[in-house]
């Protein structure tokens, strides 16, 4: 076959497959992303809900009269926070690796199709 | 020696002053006007001829623009991802641009001053209470009383939970400013440690090297994190605003 190739459609079909494919290794890489920066955030979660729950103490402190006992309760409380907030984005990191896991699967099925 | 938080001083280039407020143009001015300036240029260069196959430079915004789309989606979400896109984008080009400025040598790193970070965070908190407000009023509030709780144990719970709200303008400031103060000093002491064991001589200036194979490493490191937590800061954004947006009970 001697046909001169198009060159303007095969570089639409070239364009279209590298977008099918950067558009499922871009969403591994986000998914890593975000994990891998929640995971080193989880230090600072803890801290920040302490000191905010100390600074609440001892405002109301300040305010109510009642020396050291808002303090205390509230760097516990801040302590409980911290850990809830901590808890909450690792349920979040764990949703979102069932979500990719769920799309992968999708995508192996239908790149399966798309070979044949 | 200098001092390795010197990096960090602000000077200024321009004195002004407003009813009283220092308000000089500084080095800190100075980068955010050029990052908006580059950010500008990249998209709008990028997006100049629109092809429908795109070249290099189009590809690139197109991808940035895809990404921060998707993101928006997936965690603001039930159709209000698009509303709140343009914030998005624009909070995380300059994050981004910030974080990768302060990556060029004898610049200035914006970030790494909590005044800076912390104001992005507290307009995104109050952002996130109006919108909550605007969108579901009062029922906003039921967001610090979760469902199925013991009558006895609500008061308790209300107070965590608002001091887990109250919380997140700082650890969303505290983070970005802590990765790049910390990542910069690190460079610099270092880059500190090349110069003074050369100068020790002997054993020790044979060992000066080291250090600076590992403020090679650390660059690149830096230049991960950069990218990382103006990424962070966009998602915990776009989490944050789809949480008040969106009360689940």
């Amino acid at each position: 076959m001697k046909q001169p190739p198009d060159h303007g459609r095969l570089d639409q079909l070239d364009a279209r497959l590298k977008t099918l494919q950067t558009e499922d290794e871009k969403l591994d890489a986000q998914a890593n992303g975000a994990a891998l920066g929640r995971g080193l955030s989880v230090a600072v979660e803890l801290v920040a809900a302490v000191v905010v729950g100390a600074f609440i103490g001892w405002f109301l402190d300040q305010w109510l009269g009642t020396k050291p006992w808002l303090v205390i309760l509230f760097c516990l409380l801040g302590g409980v926070a911290g850990f809830l907030n901590i808890y909450r984005s690792a349920m979040r990191i764990a949703d979102e690796a069932d979500r990719t896991a769920a799309r992968e699967q999708a995508g192996a099925a239908g790149n399966d199709e798309t070979k044949r | 020696m200098a001092s390795p938080v010197e990096q960090f001083a602000i000077k200024t280039i321009v004195p002004l002053e407003v009813a009283g407020h220092n308000v000089s143009f500084t080095n800190s001015s100075l980068v955010m006007v050029l990052v908006v300036g580059v950010m500008s240029l990249f998209l709008i260069g990028g997006m100049r001829q629109a092809a429908i196959v795109p070249g290099r430079w189009q590809a690139a915004v197109e991808s940035v623009y895809a990404f921060i789309a998707d993101l928006c989606e997936q965690n603001i979400g039930h159709g209000d991802g698009r509303k709140y896109f343009p914030f998005i984008l624009a909070l995380f080009l300059f994050i981004l641009g910030c974080n990768l400025a302060g990556m060029i040598p004898f610049s200035f790193t914006v970030t790494s001053h909590i005044a800076v970070t912390f104001a992005f965070a507290a307009f995104v908190f109050l952002l996130c209470i109006v919108m909550g407000i605007a969108r579901n009023g009062l029922h906003f509030f039921t967001k610090f009383a979760p469902p199925g709780v013991p009558f006895v144990l609500l008061p308790l719970l209300v107070l965590i939970e608002i001091v887990a709200f109250l919380a997140r303008p700082i650890t969303l400031s505290v983070r970005l400013f802590a990765n790049m103060t910390a990542g910069h000093i690190l460079l610099k002491v270092f880059a500190g440690f090349v110069v003074s064991l050369g100068a020790a001589g002997g054993a020790l200036a044979l060992i000066s090297p080291l250090p600076l194979v590992a403020i090679v490493a650390f660059t690149a490191l830096e230049l991960l994190i950069a990218g990382l937590q103006a990424f962070i800061f966009a998602v915990l954004t776009s989490i944050y605003l789809g949480d008040c947006l969106h009360i689940e009970h």
